[in-house]
């Protein structure tokens, strides 16, 4: 990762300690999905919807390390903000209240967290990628294809979260060296 | 060409006549095939219903009898189901319809209908229309996102796009014995269920599985129609009616929640899980029907409640409840309704009285009731109250107790004390109970006791006790009686007094008897005679029996002669003294006293002090020292001695005195015993204490001094009879044994210087000339001697039992052989004073007086019978006898002789 020449703000460092549990929800969003959602090895087909054209957090990694700060970043940036519309969609049109409760609980810290990838690329001086697209030219969807979608972005977000919590170890020890 | 005209008007006939022909028929029908048919046929779906409709041809409506439509389902080319729709003459021209609801989605493949009209065996041709099922790219499961009774049996499919491999179909929680999939076509596979579970989760997942491994579904949901019971209708403002009701889960509870509606009214008046509504309403005196419509997607129910609902009227409860005026002993609450018409209502209102713990509830009545006074409160109490209402006509239901209202009470003077007395070592104490905080009614800043002589009242005593004491001891001349009163002083004055009266210490006043009492569940059940003279009750007393204690007591009414006493300070296994006084105007006078124990106690072991054991001929008696109360946790009722020998077989002896002191073991053997002793109480045997003894037998010093002295009598009476017998026998024995010899007569001079004298003058006897020596024997001095007359021993032997009579061979000497020569006899000498030797180189007889024991024959083989024999005691047996005769028939035999004989020779003149 190239260092960069500004040094980010104090408050921008501290964000970038990942606030994010998803051990919980992901277990009561699976249990409300229910068999076979919640077995190990089910795997439905990813769905090609709006809600999950964020950027794929399975780049090999080598390919990911060549990547710089602002690269990567940014994709950090888009993909949260896809996700982040996604399961306000999904605590939307969950019936389940407890459910619905939790998942937009998670919102709030998925907004922190975009939130802090914003500052810190401002602080950086990298550009903002630009807003994901709306979410709201959504066709209609079976309850079935509902249940898939929730599933893949819970999946997505899983790897995101992971692959973020490492990148933002890595750069924070690089910019505070 | 006549020929050509002619064949054409042949043909031409031929027309005619056919169709003249089929006119007679009149309904267009020749040769079997029917021209009246179907025409403009449509074929529509909804969910999974076809619906197929279609008009008549003209031709048809020359039918004047019923027309018969069949038809025909087929399902992916396989016929499925048929049917038929009659028409009657007057339907022919309209549109006719027909529906079918198939088992499968219609996604899932074709669905195609045909149709075809039969009159009187004439059928048209088939008119077929289709549905096609759905051409998909990817995989679908059909049909999606429906609703299912639990109990039904569903098919399911799932349509391939072409060249995708199917794998297998199923539904998440099923087993598969409950599912059978079937090929309808190449690109549809059907999978039928019996639905016999609720979805648990958001939905039951159909899941088709290709291969390889990818999955596609469809949610199902499964569950019931609503089930609602127990609707239950009142009003609660008196201008709405609300209902309430109880459900039971449909497993649809967020896809679709049952809704409610009131009175068939078309809005939803709630949605599940909330089980009650109201609506507006006219509330009037009638019988009225109030119906609940709950529904969801699987179905729906009525219910019905009957009511008039101002015989129902749950009230709100009353708000903003206020404590408007407090005083010491009483308060006053106010509150407000905030529904208007209750204030016309005639009501009843409970309060609630919570002091620390206890609750008491009061009822008030009123139009319109909005205040309560409660009267009979403690001074200085802290108190909270809430209040709940009903109609005081048609009672339905309490309303909800209002929120909570705290108030404290004004302090007073304190109560009258609680005072009793109490004699211990020539003292006086006055005592009292600490008054409660609910007595004290504030904090107590000192007591005042004052005392005088009931014959001086106006000389009264006076001193204060601090506050945290409760007793004043005095020292009071105890033959007169005292009054005490005593009173209790806070902020707001001093409390009455309380007096009591000092008994004069008379002896007969506190003469009762003193009986046993056992208590039960840690407190005495304690009753009494009624007595006259307890004008002002009774008074029941209690301390531990032994030693110092400070008195509780009980007060009871007059009315009452019994009391359950209980204290805290109670303890099993002591023993209390419980008095009951009667209360008089004067001095309390004692009516009876009681002792006993709250809880009897196993005794510990070892009860027993100075516990010992003592050997009575074949019994033992065990001794302790009397049991002091102290060591009593329990009423002993008698003792248990329990004797255990080595071969652990136990005897026991047993006394009903618990005053006893010992008790004895009788009939014992010899040998080891462990001799316990256990108090016997209510609680069991217990304060086990034990001593190990050995019995011995009887030969001890005691008993060898007894035997020996029972043997002596017998002996010397045996003697006393002998002696009798041989006096009284004299004349035979002497004839026996001694022979009468004739007396001869002698004339010489010799040395003895007795030269003319008759044998009967002479000192000397016939004896002395024969030379039989004479043997002086006295009584108790045994003597061994030996004796020979004419080569013919004579054995003195004293023989023990058993060894009488036999040979003495050692110390037998040589038979004595006299020499033949004269000796004087002395027999005219006394024999105490005899003293002769004779003189004889061989043997030295001395003859000795019979008080000198003789040391002849010291020596007997048999050693041990010699021994005691010369221990000067040799008991006789009573065969032993003195025979003369066996001398002169056997000369070797030994004879014996008591040694208390004297054998004198007698004279011849005898």
């Amino acid at each position: 990762m190239q260092r960069s020449r500004v040094r980010p703000h104090p408050a921008a460092l501290c964000c970038m300690s990942f606030p994010l549990s998803l051990t919980p929800f992901m277990s009561s969003a699976l249990t409300y999905l229910g068999p076979p959602f919640n077995e190990k090895d089910f795997s439905p087909p990813r769905p090609n919807s709006t809600a999950l054209s964020l950027p794929s957090a399975a780049t090999r990694l080598e390919l990911w390390h060549g990547l710089e700060n602002q690269a990567r970043l940014a994709q950090n940036q888009k993909a949260y903000s896809v996700l982040l519309a996604a399961v306000r969609e999904l605590a939307r049109s969950t019936l389940c209240p407890a459910l619905k409760t939790s998942l937009l609980h998670f919102c709030t810290g998925l907004d922190g967290l975009l939130g802090s990838i914003s500052a810190l690329m401002t602080t950086l001086g990298y550009a903002l990628p630009p807003p994901s697209a709306n979410m709201e030219m959504r066709p209609t969807m079976n309850d079935f294809a509902k249940k898939v979608e929730g599933f893949w972005i819970l999946r997505e977000l899983q790897s995101w979260l992971w692959r973020s919590a490492k990148d933002f170890n890595r750069l924070k020890k690089r910019l505070r060296g | 060409m006549v020929l050509v005209k002619g064949i054409m008007m042949i043909l031409w006939l031929l027309l005619v006549s056919l169709f003249c022909k089929s006119t007679q028929d009149g309904n267009g029908q020749e040769s079997g095939v029917l021209h009246c048919g179907s025409q403009n046929l449509k074929l529509t779906s909804s969910g999974q219903m076809i619906l197929l409709t279609w008009e008549d041809k003209p031709l048809c409506s020359a039918v004047q009898d019923v027309l018969i439509y069949e038809l025909e389902v087929l399902i992916a080319d396989n016929k499925e189901h048929y049917d038929e729709v009659a028409v009657t003459p007057d339907q022919i021209g309209s549109t006719h319809s027909w529906n079918w609801t198939s088992y499968l989605a219609l996604e899932c493949t074709s669905h195609s209908v045909r149709l075809r009209s039969r009159y009187k065996n004439h059928t048209s041709p088939w008119n077929q229309k289709t549905l096609p099922g759905l051409e998909t790219s990817r995989a679908e499961v059909y049909p999606k996102d429906k609703y299912f009774k639990v109990g039904s049996t569903v098919t399911f499919c799932c349509v391939l796009p072409a060249g995708v491999v199917f794998g297998k179909m199923y539904l998440s929680e099923y087993s598969s014995a409950d599912m059978n999939t079937t090929r309808i076509s190449n690109q549809t596979y059907a999978l039928t269920v019996h639905l016999n579970q609720a979805s648990k989760y958001s939905c039951t997942d159909v899941i088709c599985e290709l291969n390889p491994y990818v999955v596609y579904g469809a949610c199902a949901f499964i569950g019931y129609p609503p089930i609602v019971t127990d609707l239950q209708c009142e009003t609660r403002d008196l201008q709405s009616v609300e209902c309430h009701w109880t459900y039971k889960d449909s497993s649809l509870p967020f896809k679709s929640p049952t809704e409610y509606h009131l009175l068939e009214s078309p809005s939803i008046c709630a949605k599940s899980p909330e089980t009650s509504c109201s609506q507006k309403v006219r509330v009037d005196a009638r019988k009225r029907n109030w119906t609940l419509t709950a529904s969801n997607s699987l179905g729906e129910v009525k219910l019905s409640d009957t009511a008039d609902l101002t015989k129902r009227v749950h009230m709100y409860p009353p708000e903003g409840v206020t404590a408007s005026s407090v005083n010491a002993r009483n308060v006053s609450l106010e509150w407000k309704w905030t529904v208007q018409q209750y204030y016309n209502l005639s009501l009843i209102c409970q309060v609630k009285i919570s002091n620390h713990g206890e609750n008491t509830i009061s009822e008030h009545f009123g139009v319109g009731l909005n205040f309560a006074v409660l009267n009979d409160l403690i001074p200085n109490w802290t108190y909270n109250v809430e209040i709940r209402c009903r109609t005081a006509q048609h009672f339905w239901k309490w309303s909800t107790w209002s929120t909570n209202v705290n108030f404290h009470t004004k302090g007073d003077v304190p109560d009258v004390l609680d005072v009793w007395m109490q004699v211990m070592d020539n003292q006086i104490i006055t005592i009292w109970k600490v008054p409660l905080a609910n007595q004290s009614h504030g904090h107590i800043k000192d007591y005042e006791v004052t005392w005088t002589k009931t014959t001086e009242r106006e000389r009264r005593n006076r001193t204060k006790v601090a506050p945290n004491n409760y007793s004043l001891a005095l020292s009071l001349d105890t033959t007169v009686e005292h009054i005490v009163t005593v009173t209790a002083r806070n902020i707001n004055g001093s409390s009455s007094p309380s007096t009591i009266t000092i008994p004069s210490s008379n002896p007969d006043r506190t003469r009762v008897n003193t009986s046993l009492i056992i208590g039960s569940n840690g407190s005495f059940n304690l009753s009494w005679s009624a007595s006259p003279t307890a004008s002002c009750g009774y008074i029941v007393d209690w301390c531990p029996t032994l030693g110092k204690c400070t008195v509780e007591w009980l007060k009871v009414p007059p009315n009452q002669t019994n009391a359950s006493i209980f204290s805290k300070n109670f303890k099993d296994g002591l023993r209390y003294t419980l008095s009951v006084y009667a209360c008089t105007q004067g001095a309390p006078v004692l009516l009876q006293r009681s002792e006993g124990y709250v809880g009897e106690k196993k005794i510990q072991d070892g009860l027993f002090k100075s516990f010992k054991g003592q050997q009575q001929d074949w019994d033992y008696e065990v001794s302790w020292e009397p049991i002091s109360l102290r060591e009593q946790t329990a009423f002993i009722q008698g003792y248990v001695l329990y004797c255990l020998d080595y071969n652990k077989k136990d005897i026991n002896f047993s006394t009903d005195n618990p005053e006893a002191t010992s008790l004895t073991a009788r009939n014992l053997k010899i040998g080891s015993y462990k001799f316990t002793v256990k108090a016997r109480t209510a609680v069991g045997e217990c304060g086990a204490t034990s001593i190990t003894a050995t019995l011995n037998s009887l030969t001890d010093d005691l008993n060898l001094i007894k035997t020996v002295f029972i043997s002596l009598a017998t002996v010397l009476g045996l003697l006393s009879l002998i002696t009798i017998v041989c006096y009284r026998h004299w004349t035979c024995i002497k004839e026996t044994v001694y022979p009468p010899i004739p007396k001869p007569v002698l004339t010489s001079t010799g040395e003895h210087g007795c030269r003319h004298f008759q044998v009967d003058q002479c000192h000397y006897s016939e004896a002395d000339i024969m030379d039989v020596p004479e043997l002086y024997c006295s009584a108790g001095a045994p003597i061994n001697g030996l004796v020979s007359q004419e080569n013919m021993p004579f054995v003195f032997s004293q023989t023990p039992k058993d060894y009488y009579n036999q040979p003495l061979k050692k110390c037998t000497p040589p038979p004595l052989t006299l020499p033949s020569m004269a000796i004087p006899s002395q027999s005219g000498l006394p024999s105490s004073s005899f003293r002769r030797e004779f003189p004889n180189a061989s043997y030295n007889l001395i003859m000795q007086p019979g008080n000198q024991q003789s040391n002849l024959c010291p020596e007997l083989q048999e050693g041990t019978s010699l021994e005691r024999s010369s221990d000067g005691y040799q008991p006789h047996d009573h065969t032993e006898t003195f025979t003369t005769n066996q001398t002169e028939e056997d000369p070797d035999s030994p004879m014996s002789c008591v040694s208390t004989y004297i054998l004198l020779p007698q004279s011849s003149s005898r």
